[in-house]
């Protein structure tokens, strides 16, 4: 019988099996993760199964599925999803389109690529609150470019946050602005990837231009693309600063992100606020899976 | 696409025409803020609105240093954005090099747990945050931001990265590896130079991430002796 040679310690920590490794290369990362997330979580689903406003003090009450039966009677909430769904539904797939036509063009043989790229960062780096405000003042009935664009081409001024349908289309104009850029620089990571090569072959087989962009650009692009797409839908859930800053009358664009700040800084209402939060949850579950079953695990 | 249009997008023609798009798209909103700011009070609420501004005036960039500590805010956001850029993707590019190299059963239930993340809105994790920040007497300190910005970063850092590691061919490591390289030796000096771009990329994003982020930033600088209820004031925006 073939004895398998025991190994000592220091082997083993200067050579360790790539299993071990693995799990060692991974402890930093899950153990931020459970001090900064996984505990604040668990605090959130525990408070959704109490009583706890902070305006009325302790001590707080358990109500089982209180909070999750008053979410589901709950107009405001019902109106709060509804609106997420329709930020995300109009953003995601149109911030990919805008933002897969900005990598292509930006990928184009430029001498001076600079500006193009900094054009490119820019609408990512301003922050999404500040993008908001910045809309909110395009959208002004007054004194925005928006209303002095179409009264220069003869057409009606629109009073934009007056409208909860028009709020929303702003709302959804400047989440694309912002977040194409998003999309345009994972994708453009992903474009120079592609082999030049790929591109010379399929040039002297005579393939036209769009031939190339449906059977060489876009295949290969797929892998880069769900992972922009993972991270736009998530954060499209929780779209809050831009409608924010973008508020249309009343509350009627509100989405649930911002219905669960509401609840939970406004009106201090924690076990609530985590109720809602554990819905936002559900539904961001839901989506990831729906993704990652698109992603395979491994090349090879 | 007729014979005329297809004149028109010879090809240097095209790329003018891509350049303007992407600079117009890009540099527009900022542009116009900048000239906004540049607008007196009288100006900005003038009718018709004015495109370039007549008389351009400072008083608002005065303002902004005399009457706020603008600098000091500015460098307190670029310490806590690079520093979460630093160790995000330090972490992300070991977890990552893991879940796309190494031998690891379930590795796709790890990256979803990573990925899980960041469903978690922030607003929901302030307060368990701000409590543990508080029991650590963090509060008021860079650390109290760098620990959870890293955290966040970290699904986008390490999903970027794995796409990208799982791109490079195994046989370039194994060839370092012959070479007498080391596993990390490896990663450090063959697989990360060769995945620039995916680090590049995760690193402006995590920075980026970072830099955006405001909530946060305000509930853990609150004075250690305010309320958590002062700590989430409305934000005006």
């Amino acid at each position: 019988m073939h004895q398998r040679p025991q190994r000592s310690l220091r082997d083993r920590i200067l050579d360790p099996s790539e299993t071990a490794l693995a799990w060692a290369l991974l402890t930093p990362a899950l153990l931020f993760i459970a001090v900064i997330v996984a505990y604040p979580v668990s605090t959130l689903i525990i408070n959704s199964f109490f009583d706890v406003r902070l305006a009325r003090g302790l001590p707080v009450t358990f109500i089982g599925f209180d909070n999750y039966a008053a979410a589901l009677a709950d107009s405001m909430f019902w109106r709060a999803v509804r609106n997420t769904l329709i930020i995300t539904f109009i953003t995601v797939p149109g911030a990919l389109v805008v933002g897969l036509g900005l990598a292509m063009l930006a990928n184009m043989p430029f001498r001076f690529r600079s500006p193009i790229r900094l054009a490119l960062l820019l609408p990512w780096a301003l922050p999404l609150a500040f993008v908001g405000l910045i809309f909110a003042w395009f959208f002004h009935s007054e004194y925005g470019i928006i209303n002095d664009l179409i009264r220069r081409f003869g057409g009606e001024p629109q009073i934009w946050f007056n409208s909860p349908g028009l709020t929303m289309m702003a709302i959804c104009m400047a989440t694309i602005w912002k977040t194409s850029s998003f999309m345009a620089l994972i994708l453009l990571a992903g474009l120079q990837t592609i082999p030049a090569s790929l591109y010379e072959a399929a040039e002297v087989d005579g393939a036209s231009k769009w031939t190339q962009f449906r059977e060489i650009t876009l295949p290969l692009l797929v892998p880069s693309m769900l992972v922009a797409l993972i991270f736009r839908t998530l954060t499209a859930i929780q779209s809050f600063d831009i409608p924010f800053s973008m508020p249309g009358p009343g509350e009627e664009s509100q989405t649930l992100a911002m219905y669960i700040q509401l609840n939970t800084v406004d009106y201090l209402d924690l076990g609530y606020g985590s109720t809602l939060a554990v819905f936002m949850f559900m539904l961001s579950m839901a989506t990831t899976w729906v993704y990652l079953r698109y992603v395979r695990g491994d090349k090879d | 696409m007729s014979a005329g249009l297809n004149n028109f997008f010879t090809a240097k023609r095209l790329r003018w025409f891509a350049a303007a798009i992407v600079l117009l798209n890009g540099f527009f909103p900022a542009v116009w803020i900048f000239f906004t700011s540049l607008k007196g009070e009288i100006e900005l609420t003038a009718k018709p609105i004015t495109y370039w501004p007549q008389n351009p005036v400072l008083t608002n960039y005065i303002a902004a240093f005399r009457d706020q500590p603008l600098p000091g805010y500015l460098l307190n956001s670029a310490i806590v954005a690079i520093l979460s850029m630093l160790l995000s993707l330090f972490i992300s590019a070991l977890a990552a090099y893991a879940i796309a190299r190494l031998n690891l059963k379930r590795r796709n239930l790890i990256l979803t747990g990573i990925i899980a993340v960041s469903m978690f809105p922030l607003v929901t994790l302030m307060v368990p945050l701000f409590e543990i920040m508080r029991g650590l007497n963090l509060l008021n300190s860079y650390v109290a931001l760098v620990l959870p910005y890293t955290v966040l970063n970290l699904p986008i850092c390490t999903l970027v990265l794995v796409s990208f590691f799982q791109d490079i061919p195994r046989d370039i490591e194994n060839a370092a590896m012959i070479d007498g390289c080391t596993r990390m030796g490896a990663l450090w000096h063959v697989v990360m130079p060769l995945a620039a771009p995916g680090v590049f990329t995760a690193g402006i994003l995590a920075f980026v991430n970072s830099w955006d982020e405001f909530l946060l930033s305000m509930s853990m600088n609150a004075a250690e002796n305010s309320s958590i209820g002062a700590a989430f004031e409305p934000t005006t925006r």
